[in-house]
């Protein structure tokens, strides 16, 4: 895998089928956002917070209670551009890219926080690998790790996307479809579940 | 069960009978001179024939269903149903100023674009922008423009009756459909605004 220069991002995001296009839609703007090997991304407006008295703890064994209280656990809030949202010391939320992307079957990213928020405490992803042919807004799993609460902008650069081109063609299989903010975690639907959390299969 | 001219009632939150309301928005869509701008655009570009087609039998459909007058046969042997009913009659072209005076509201629709931005749609991105000349200097569809798209992809892709059992695979499709509906409008004021700021700025 290498990681695209400014001129080949630009190249994948003006090919003329859109099918096979990078879009990372809407670049407000062209000359701050986009660098060598790396595109700034915005915040969303959407955050996803966890209701902490709703519930006693969470195991993704107990799928049927997480997928039936799911709406009990989080709380979905909106704010408006030019409001901050006020994100306290170890708070961890679910936020979003304010930019829909669309990541040709062709390449991959990676999604980092940028080193000015990095520098403020800000962590802004830890599951940062997006895979090939993903469709939709980037949840960021946002967590404050400094000493003092910061005010994050819906629309300021927070992050940014490392961009690579794949060594063969991928296709997306993950269980996020389009979304245009952030989503609760999936954890509870893997497959694989059953067997390694499984009462019976205790030795 | 609810029929298409039940008249208004605390049953159904004293809304006008569905087929008077559809006749309402035929009127209002003016479909005759929005064909012929679907005709042009199709005459420089058939690759839209399929969706125009589909458009065009709807609209048919919808004619059919509002040439019938029960709805209005039932509000007429009403006393006081029939005199509130021309009162609102009365009172539409003021509300037609009303909303034709709302800038975001009586906007020019091209046509093209929402063929455009339907094409966006049918790969899962949001009819927020047209970025097939530059995605960098999109042009930003106005709203009327992105909710037709949306209507658009709908009528095209999605069967009438949707029910939300999980079973109808048809849900997920609509549920992503009207969150990339949202997610475009959102978009698009913010794109503006954007604009506005900074090119006052350079």
């Amino acid at each position: 895998m290498t990681n695209l220069s400014k001129f080949k991002i630009i190249e994948c995001m003006e090919r003329t089928d859109i099918s096979n296009r990078l879009v990372i839609s809407p670049l407000l703007n062209k000359e701050l956002q986009l660098a060598d090997g790396a595109v700034d991304v915005r915040l969303g407006t959407q955050f996803i917070i966890i209701k902490r008295t709703e519930f006693m703890g969470l195991d993704p064994k107990d799928r049927l209670k997480i997928k039936e209280r799911i709406r009990n656990y989080q709380e979905m809030v909106r704010v408006k551009f030019q409001y901050p949202f006020i994100l306290h010391p170890n708070h961890l939320v679910l936020g979003s890219t304010l930019e829909y992307i669309s990541i040709p079957n062709d390449l991959s990213a990676y999604v980092l926080t940028r080193s000015s928020w990095g520098r403020l405490g800000l962590i802004i992803a830890t599951a940062t690998y997006i895979n090939s042919g993903y469709k939709g807004c980037l949840t960021l799993e946002i967590e404050n790790i400094g000493e003092v609460p910061l005010a994050l902008y819906p629309g300021t650069r927070v992050a940014q996307l490392v961009l690579n081109r794949l060594d063969g063609v991928g296709e997306y299989q993950g269980s996020y479809k389009c979304p245009t903010g952030p989503e609760f975690s999936k954890a509870h639907e893997d497959k694989e579940l059953e067997f390694w959390a499984s009462e019976n299969n205790k030795p | 069960m609810m029929s298409m001219d039940d008249i208004s009632g605390q049953g159904n939150y004293f809304y006008p009978p569905w087929r008077y309301r559809l006749r309402e928005m035929l009127t209002e869509l003016d479909w005759n001179s929005f064909e012929m701008k679907m005709k042009e655009v199709l005459s420089r570009n058939n690759e839209y024939e399929t969706v125009y087609k589909i458009i065009s039998e709807r609209m048919t459909q919808l004619k059919r269903v509002t040439d019938e007058k029960e709805d209005v046969d039932r509000i007429n042997k009403e006393d006081i149903k029939h005199i509130a009913y021309q009162s609102i009659q009365k009172a539409l072209p003021r509300v037609r100023i009303f909303l034709n005076n709302k800038p975001s509201l009586s906007v020019d629709i091209s046509v093209e674009n929402i063929f455009l931005l339907n094409q966006r749609l049918m790969l899962n991105l949001p009819p927020n922008a047209i970025e097939n000349i530059s995605p960098f200097e999109p042009i930003i569809p106005s709203m009327p423009e992105i909710i037709n798209a949306g209507w658009f992809n709908k009528l095209t892709y999605l069967p009438d009756k949707i029910t939300t059992l999980n079973e109808d695979k048809h849900y997920d499709k609509l549920n992503i459909l009207n969150s990339l509906i949202y997610k475009a409008l959102e978009l698009r004021e913010i794109h503006l605004k954007y604009k506005e700021v900074f090119s006052k700025d350079k």
